[in-house]
C-alpha cells in the first residue's frame, strides 16, 4: 500500500443503478473509498454493519425501507457517521424531516460533478 | 447585539488590572504615607510638648538658686526669711516634681496615649535626664535643712538689736554650703536640660523633615493617583464613547436597511434588537420577545410552519451542515398572505434566510434575514408567462407548418362557422330551464366537433383551448339549475377561441407573405445572368397551396388522427378509405364530422392493445375502413368498421345502469337493438378515464345527431372479438344540406 490510502469508507444508497454509478465515479475525493452500495434501506442497513462506512449519500424515496428510516437506523448504528440526502427536492418537508433524523445534508437531485464534489467537501468539513 | 466574545474578553482582563493597579496604590499610600506620616506627627508632637514640659521646668534651677541666695541676704541682713524659704520650698518641689516626671518617661505603644513626657523616653535623651535626676538628688540633700526649717532665726532685743539665734546659725551655714553647692550643681543641671531640650529640639527637627519628605511622596503619590483616575476615567469614556458610537451606528443600519433581521434564541423567540423594516415586512410592532411560530401563524399554511418550525430547529444541531440545508429552506421563497383589518388580504412573497451565530465554540443565536422578494417573483412569473406565450405561438406555427394547407383553410373555415353559430347560439334569447339545455347541447356539438377536427390536424393549442371549452359546458350540463348568468363565463372562452383563430389567420398570412419573398427573392437570381443555382420554377407553390384530389383530404386527416390518438393510447391502427370523392360538396363537412368521431371511438374502444391482439392471432395493428357508397337515388351509404374488440352487450347496459341512463330491470328486458340504441343516448360513454378523446360520452351521440340532422339513418352491428360495424344512410344531395348547416 502506498501513502496514500483512503482514510475514510463510502457507502452509496440509491435505488436507481445508474444514479449510484454516477455518484461512484463523479466522487473524487481523494479521502473517500466508495465500499459498497445499496438499492433500498434494508440491504443498506445489513452492508452498513459489514463495511462499517464514515460517509453515506442516501436516497430518501427507496423500496423495502425508505432513506428516512434508514437515516434513522444508521445513526442509531453509527452516531458519528456523516450522511448526506441526495434526492430530487419534490417535497421538502420530508428532506427536512430526513435532517431532523440526523441526516447532516442535502444535496438535490439532479447534480453536477462539481455540486456533488462541493457538497462532500462540505459534509466532511474538519475531518 | 452581543459583541464578539474576544473584545469581551479583553474587557473583563482590562477591568481586572484596574482594579489590582488601584489597590496597589492604596496600600504603596498606606504603607508608605499614611503610617510613617501618622507616626511622625506623633512623635513631632511629642517633642513639641515635652519641649514645653522641659521649658517651663528650665526656671526652677534658677527659681532654686535666686531662693537660696535672698535667704543668705536676708539671713545676714536679719530680715524676713520666711518668703525666700516659701519661694525654695516651691522651687524645689517643681524640680524635683519635673525630674520624676521626666525621669518616668516610658516608651509607649502605638496606640496607648502619650504623655507630656512620653519624647523623653529616647535613650540619647535619657542620659541626660538620668544626669540631670542623679545631680538634684545630690543637690537637694543640701537644700533638706532649708526646707526643713521652721520658725524664727533671730533675737530680738533692745539691746543688741537682732541676732542669729543658734538654729539661725544654723540654717545661716546650711544656706552658706547650699550656696557653694549650687555653683557647681546648677549649671550642671542648667547643661542638663539644655542637652535634652537641644536633644528634643534635634529630634523634632528631624521628624519635620522626615514629614515633609513623606508628604512630599504622598503628594507624588496622589498625583500619580489623580493623573491614573483620570486617565482610567478618559479610556472608560473613549470606549463609552465608542460603544455609544457603535450602537448608533447599529441603529442607524437597523433602520435604514431594507431586509428584516433578527436573532432567534434557542427557544425560536425574536430578540429585542430587530431592524425597522422587520415591523414594516410583518405589519406588527410586538417583536421583541414573540415566538418565531406565532410570527409565522396565520401567514404561511400550517404545513410550510411546521416545516418550518422542524427547520430553524434542526439548525442548532451540530449534526446540521449549515451550507447543506440551504437548498431545503421552506421559507427560501415562501407566499404570506396579510389579512388586513378592512377584511381584505394581501399577498407578498418573503426570503428567509438563516445564519448561525456562534459565541465561542456554540451556537448563541440564529440571525433570520428576511426581504420581500414580491417584484423578483412577479418578474420571473411574467417572463415564465411570456416564454410560455413564445413556446405556445412558435408551437403553433410549427403546427401550421405541419398542417396541410388544403386542410388547414378547410378547417379556418368550418370552425369560424362553428364559432359563429356557437356565438349566435349564445345570443339567442332563452327563459325556461329546456332552452338553457338545449343551448348547451347545441354548442356542445359545435365545440366538440372544432376540437376533433384540431386534434386530427394536429393543432393543439386550438385542440386545448376547445377542450377548456368543453369542459365548462359540460359542468353546466351537470348543474341541476340553468340561469342565464351561468353562460356568461363561456363569453370569455369564445373570445379566446376567436382571438385565437384570428392569430392563427394572422400567422398564415405572415407565412404566405414570407413565401412571397422566398420566391421573389428566389426568381430574382434566375432573371439574372448568372443563376446561382438550379431552381426549378413554381417549386415553392406546392408548399401552400395545392389543389388535392376530392377526398384525399379527408383520407389523410384521418390517417394522422388514427395514428395520433393510437400513439397516446399505446395502440396501433390504421385508416383505409375507399369512394370519398363520390361525396357530394354538401356532404363532405358532415361525414368528415361523422368520421373524425368515429376514428376517435375506433380507436379508443375498438382497437385493441397490441399485445392482446397477438394475443387473439390478429395483426397487432388494426384497421379502420371507411366505405362511401353513391347509391343513386337512394343517397350515400357511409361504413365504418373496425377489427376491433366488438360491442358487449353487458357492457354497454352496466355503463348505461351506472349512468343512471336506465334502470336495472328496465335494461332486463331489453332486447339487442335497444341496447345499441343506448349507445347513441347522451351522456353514454364506456370508457372510465375522461382524456381529450374519449370519456365525455358524447362521440356516438354526436354522430346520431349529424346523421338525424342530415335527415339520415343509422345502423350498428358487431361481433364480439371481431368487429364493430357502423352503417349511415344519408339521403341524396337534394334532401341534405340545409339542415346540417343550420345546426
Amino acid at each position: 500500500m502506498d501513502g496514500r490510502v483512503a482514510t475514510l469508507k463510502m457507502m452509496i444508497v440509491d435505488d436507481s443503478n445508474i444514479i449510484r454509478r454516477r455518484i461512484e465515479r463523479s466522487q473524487q475525493i481523494d479521502r473517500l473509498e466508495v465500499v459498497g452500495s445499496a438499492s433500498n434501506g434494508v440491504e443498506a442497513v445489513e452492508l452498513f454493519k459489514r463495511t462499517d462506512p464514515d460517509v453515506v449519500t442516501m436516497d430518501l424515496t427507496m423500496p423495502e425501507m425508505d432513506g428516512i428510516e434508514c437515516v434513522e437506523r444508521l445513526v442509531a448504528l453509527k452516531p458519528s457517521v456523516l450522511i448526506l440526502v441526495v434526492s430530487a427536492l419534490a417535497d421538502k418537508a420530508t428532506a427536512v424531516e430526513a435532517i431532523e433524523r440526523g441526516a447532516n445534508g442535502f444535496l438535490c437531485k439532479p447534480f453536477t460533478d462539481r455540486q456533488l464534489n462541493g457538497a462532500l467537501e462540505e459534509l466532511l468539513g474538519g475531518r | 447585539m452581543k459583541s464578539p466574545k474576544g473584545t469581551e474578553a479583553g474587557a473583563n482582563r482590562r477591568v481586572r488590572l484596574d482594579i489590582i493597579l488601584i489597590v496597589a496604590a492604596c496600600v504603596a499610600f498606606l504603607g508608605v504615607v499614611f503610617i510613617p506620616g501618622l507616626r511622625l506627627a506623633k512623635s513631632l508632637s511629642n517633642d513639641a510638648s515635652a519641649l514645653k514640659f522641659v521649658s517651663e521646668r528650665r526656671s526652677y534651677t534658677l527659681a532654686v538658686r535666686n531662693a537660696v541666695e535672698t535667704l543668705q541676704d536676708r539671713l545676714d541682713s536679719g530680715g524676713y526669711v520666711q518668703a525666700p524659704l516659701d519661694q525654695l520650698r516651691k522651687a524645689g518641689e517643681g524640680l524635683s516634681d519635673a525630674v520624676t516626671r521626666m525621669s518616668g518617661a516610658r516608651e509607649i505603644g502605638v496606640f496607648d496615649t502619650p504623655t507630656e513626657t512620653t519624647a523623653l523616653a529616647d535613650p540619647q535623651i535619657k542620659a541626660s535626664v538620668t544626669a540631670l535626676d542623679r545631680e538634684w538628688s545630690a543637690y537637694r540633700a543640701h537644700l533638706a535643712p532649708l526646707v526643713a526649717f521652721h520658725g524664727i532665726p533671730f533675737y530680738d532685743s533692745e539691746s543688741a538689736g537682732t541676732h542669729l539665734n543658734p538654729e539661725g546659725r544654723k540654717l545661716a551655714d546650711a544656706t552658706t554650703l547650699a550656696l557653694q553647692e549650687a555653683r557647681q550643681a546648677i549649671p550642671r543641671m542648667d547643661a542638663d536640660f539644655i542637652a535634652v531640650t537641644d536633644a528634643l529640639e534635634k529630634s523634632a527637627a528631624a521628624s519635620t523633615s522626615r514629614l515633609s519628605l513623606v508628604m512630599l511622596v504622598g503628594l507624588v503619590l496622589a498625583a500619580t493617583m489623580v493623573s491614573f483616575a483620570i486617565m482610567l476615567q478618559l479610556a472608560r469614556k473613549k470606549q463609552e464613547e465608542a460603544v455609544r458610537d457603535a450602537q448608533a451606528q447599529m441603529q442607524r443600519i437597523f433602520a435604514t436597511m431594507k431586509e428584516g433581521l433578527f436573532l432567534l434564541d434557542r427557544d425560536l423567540v425574536i430578540g429585542s434588537a430587530y431592524s425597522a423594516a422587520t415591523k414594516d415586512l410583518f405589519k406588527r410592532d410586538d417583536l421583541a420577545g414573540l415566538s418565531f411560530e406565532e410570527l409565522l401563524k396565520g401567514l404561511v399554511p400550517e404545513k410550510t410552519l411546521d416545516t418550518a418550525m422542524k427547520f430553524a430547529r434542526v439548525l442548532w444541531s451540530e449534526r446540521t451542515k449549515e451550507n447543506l440545508v440551504k437548498s431545503i429552506n421552506p421559507l427560501g421563497e415562501v407566499e404570506v398572505r396579510f389579512q388586513s383589518e378592512a377584511g381584505g388580504a394581501s399577498t407578498q412573497y418573503l426570503e428567509f434566510d438563516f445564519h448561525r451565530v456562534r459565541a465561542g465554540d456554540d451556537i448563541a443565536y440564529l440571525l433570520v434575514s428576511v426581504s420581500d422578494v414580491s417584484a423578483r417573483v412577479a418578474l420571473a412569473n411574467e417572463l415564465k408567462a411570456s416564454q410560455e406565450k413564445t413556446q405556445a405561438q412558435i408551437d403553433t406555427l410549427l403546427n401550421l407548418l405541419r398542417v396541410d394547407p388544403n386542410q388547414l383553410s378547410s378547417f379556418l373555415g368550418d370552425s369560424d362557422a362553428a364559432l359563429q353559430m356557437v356565438n349566435s347560439i349564445l345570443r339567442e334569447p332563452a327563459r325556461e330551464e329546456a332552452a338553457f339545455r338545449k343551448k348547451v347541447d347545441s354548442m356542445f356539438r359545435q365545440i366538440h366537433a372544432i376540437k376533433g377536427e384540431a386534434a386530427a390536424i394536429g393543432l393543439t393549442t386550438v385542440e386545448e383551448r376547445a377542450h377548456g371549452f368543453e369542459e365548462n359546458l359540460r359542468a353546466l350540463r351537470e348543474k341541476r339549475e340553468l340561469t342565464g348568468n351561468d353562460f356568461l363565463p363561456l363569453i370569455v372562452k369564445l373570445d379566446d377561441l376567436f382571438t385565437h383563430m384570428q392569430s392563427i389567420r394572422e400567422l398564415l398570412g405572415q407565412l404566405s407573405r414570407l413565401q412571397e419573398v422566398v420566391r421573389n427573392t428566389g426568381r430574382a437570381p434566375a432573371a439574372g445572368a448568372k443563376p446561382a443555382r438550379a431552381t426549378k420554377p413554381g417549386a415553392g407553390e406546392s408548399t401552400i397551396i395545392e389543389p388535392l384530389a376530392a377526398g384525399a383530404d379527408l383520407a389523410i386527416m384521418l390517417k394522422q388522427l388514427a395514428e395520433r390518438v393510437g400513439l397516446e393510447n399505446g395502440k396501433a391502427a390504421r385508416v383505409e378509405i375507399a369512394g370519398a370523392a363520390a361525396l357530394p360538396n354538401a356532404y363532405r363537412r358532415v361525414v368528415k364530422d361523422i368520421a373524425v368521431q368515429a376514428v376517435r371511438n375506433a380507436v379508443m374502444h375498438g382497437i385493441e392493445a397490441p399485445q392482446a391482439r397477438r394475443d387473439a392471432g390478429k395483426d397487432p395493428c388494426g384497421v379502420i375502413r371507411i366505405e362511401v357508397a353513391d347509391q343513386g337515388a337512394e343517397g350515400y351509404r357511409l361504413t365504418i368498421e373496425d377489427d376491433g374488440q366488438g360491442l358487449a352487450t353487458e357492457k354497454i347496459i352496466a355503463s348505461a345502469v351506472q349512468k343512471g341512463l336506465v334502470s336495472e330491470a328496465e335494461a332486463a328486458t331489453f332486447g339487442p337493438k335497444q341496447v345499441m340504441r343506448l349507445l347513441f343516448r347522451p351522456g353514454f360513454s364506456t370508457y372510465e378515464k375522461a382524456t381529450k378523446d374519449a370519456g365525455r360520452g358524447v362521440g356516438m351521440n354526436l354522430i346520431a345527431n349529424l346523421v338525424n340532422e342530415s335527415g339520415g339513418k343509422i345502423g350498428v352491428s358487431t361481433s364480439p372479438g371481431k368487429f364493430t360495424r357502423f352503417t349511415i344512410n344519408l339521403p341524396a344531395t337534394s334532401a341534405a344540406g340545409s339542415s346540417h348547416e343550420a345546426a
